[in-house]
């Protein structure tokens, strides 16, 4: 029975997980090269205000739920799209597509930044003042400060961000299959209108190992980015 | 070396931490600022290498005014040890140490030799300790650690913010006599905050008394102990003032000793417990608790010119600090 699963399904699977992996890596990427920086950033400037706007936009971002992210992502490129193009942008195509890969990827960007751009702040943040005051005491350059004190000590923390969003990536994926953006939401869909329980089976099954297979590498990864000093304090708490 | 000329420090509009002080420390001197908390005695120092800005008035390192180096450059030729150490988590000792030569872009022979020497100095074993992380360390070694980073680019000047202050106190003797130790070898002009007045005496040159950011009064410690400037620098020292006595006071000041120093020199036994002329009372006192010996020796340097009783000793010390309180 499982041989029959994999000779009809197997395809299918290996497919949509790639375009599954795409949209996660992708849109962790272009997340991580916003939020890091931005990030950094924050914790430099002397603008409360604006630290707290941003914090904010990116909590409520996350306070809308998915499918409705998704929804508005789709109703903003028709927006704009109307700006460009006039009231009959659809006839001539539209300047950008408002369904597919590039929504999605939007929706999903949005949404993994504020772990990624919060556990950036505060792991710098966190940083205990004697020890800057010390660095520019004895002479440290700001630049030199933020790479080799600020930056390493907050490195576990940001791994941390990233680790959360990237299993809260794969997860929400999923859904873009609703707006045609392909991955393993498509088998799941498929699964759901017609009542095959195999597809259904294909979709949220590899889904599921790819959440724990992201949790478990990123995990690894944040032990291996903890500087030594700090790696051993942890296990000495525990 | 350092010259602080009309120095005022305002923060915002209202507090001026530092009022017009004007000073100066010389070439190998470990000058005390010595005052309560929020006394401006922290900002005094942090002035020098430029972490606070002066508001009005100029400091001079080495006859330059401050304001014509660069910050970082200035930072980095003064060492600089706090009280919460600020030791790098993810640094070894070695590293740790290594900051400011590293910054100063030294050779790593050169750097690797030099926090071996550092570790010797301040008497932890380099092969031991130079690959620990900060974690693995005690309070006290974390600030052996400390003091060993501000001198690893072997500066001229150092600044110490209560660098022992968050010790407690046995460890701190230690800390302080092997600071103390050290810095008879290397004299470093050294600024050195405590509100410790106890620590300010036994490690001083002088001490400057500061309070609301007014200097009361700068002097050596026994002058300081003696004649206290104003009714401030009286109440500071307040009833601590006999005990800090007994720390400056040296066996040479008693009179009896004086006179006894004048008569020529017998063939004396060897006593088994003996004293210095520049020793404490403080240090007699523990000596005479400490021993059996019923007679003890006075060594000027390593000369034994006198063998006297403990019991007369004793006598001759408590009738000076009789008189002594007496008098005050």
């Amino acid at each position: 029975m499982i041989q029959e699963f994999f000779t009809k399904l197997g395809n299918d699977i290996a497919v949509h997980a790639f375009q599954h992996l795409y949209l996660t890596f992708i849109s962790l990427f272009i997340a991580v090269i916003i939020a890091v920086p931005l990030g950094i950033y924050l914790t430099k400037t002397k603008k409360e205000k604006l630290v707290n706007v941003i914090m904010n936009i990116a909590g409520i971002i996350q306070t809308i739920p998915t499918l409705a992210l998704l929804a508005l992502t789709v109703t903003l490129f028709i927006l704009i799209n109307q700006i460009i193009g006039g009231s009959d942008w659809y006839r001539d195509g539209g300047a950008i597509p408002t369904i597919g890969v590039l929504p999605g990827i939007t929706a999903l960007v949005l949404y993994s930044l504020l772990p990624i751009l919060r556990n950036t702040y505060t792991g710098i943040k966190e940083v205990d003042p004697s020890v800057l005051e010390v660095a520019r005491g004895m002479g440290m350059t700001q630049k030199q400060i933020l790479t080799s004190i600020e930056l390493p000590l907050a490195l576990p923390f940001i791994t941390a961000g990233i680790r959360i969003s990237s299993v809260w990536t794969i997860g929400i994926a999923t859904l873009c299959g609703l707006i045609g953006a392909g991955g393993l939401g498509d088998l799941i869909l498929i699964g759901l209108r017609s009542n095959q329980i195999d597809y259904l089976i294909a979709g949220t099954l590899p889904a599921a190992f790819l959440a724990l297979i992201f949790d478990g590498l990123m995990g690894g990864m944040e032990k291996w980015l903890t500087p030594p000093g700090l790696r051993m304090r942890k296990k000495k708490r525990q | 070396m350092i010259k602080f000329k009309n120095v005022s420090k305002k923060f915002g509009k209202e507090v001026e931490a530092v009022k017009n002080l004007s000073l100066e420390i010389k070439e190998s001197e470990l000058l005390v600022f010595l005052g309560t908390s929020g006394s401006g005695k922290t900002t005094c120092i942090k002035m020098v290498n430029r972490l606070e800005e002066v508001s009005s008035g100029h400091i001079f390192v080495e006859g330059k005014n401050i304001q014509e180096y660069d910050p970082i450059q200035l930072r980095r030729k003064i060492g600089y040890a706090v009280q919460h150490i600020g030791l790098f988590p993810h640094f070894t000792v070695g590293e740790n140490i290594a900051t400011v030569p590293n910054l100063l872009n030294w050779e790593k022979e050169k750097t690797d030799k030099r926090v071996e020497e550092m570790l010797e100095l301040v008497e932890l074993a380099p092969d031991q300790f130079k690959d620990r992380y900060p974690y693995q360390l005690s309070g006290g070694q974390k600030q052996r650690i400390g003091v060993a980073r501000s001198l690893a680019a072997d500066p001229e000047i150092l600044l110490m913010d209560e660098p022992f202050g968050a010790i407690d106190p046995i460890t701190r003797f230690t800390l302080q006599d092997g600071f103390l130790k050290i810095q008879r070898k290397l004299k470093k002009t050294t600024l050195f905050v405590t509100h410790d007045m106890f620590e300010a005496i036994k490690l001083g040159d002088r001490i400057a008394l500061i309070d609301k950011g007014n200097l009361q009064q700068l002097d050596k410690p026994e002058t300081l102990i003696d004649n206290p400037a104003n009714k401030f620098v009286e109440d500071f020292l307040g009833s601590q003032r006999f005990q800090l006595a007994l720390l400056t006071k040296e066996i040479n000041d008693l009179e009896d000793i004086k006179k006894l120093k004048k008569e020529k020199p017998k063939k004396e036994i060897q006593p088994e417990a003996g004293l210095k002329l520049t020793d404490s009372l403080l240090k007699a006192i523990n000596l005479f608790k400490t021993t059996e010996a019923e007679k003890i020796g006075l060594y000027d340097k390593e000369k034994l010119i006198k063998t006297l009783d403990k019991e007369k000793l004793v006598s001759i010390i408590s009738q000076f600090l009789g008189q002594w309180i007496a008098s005050e």
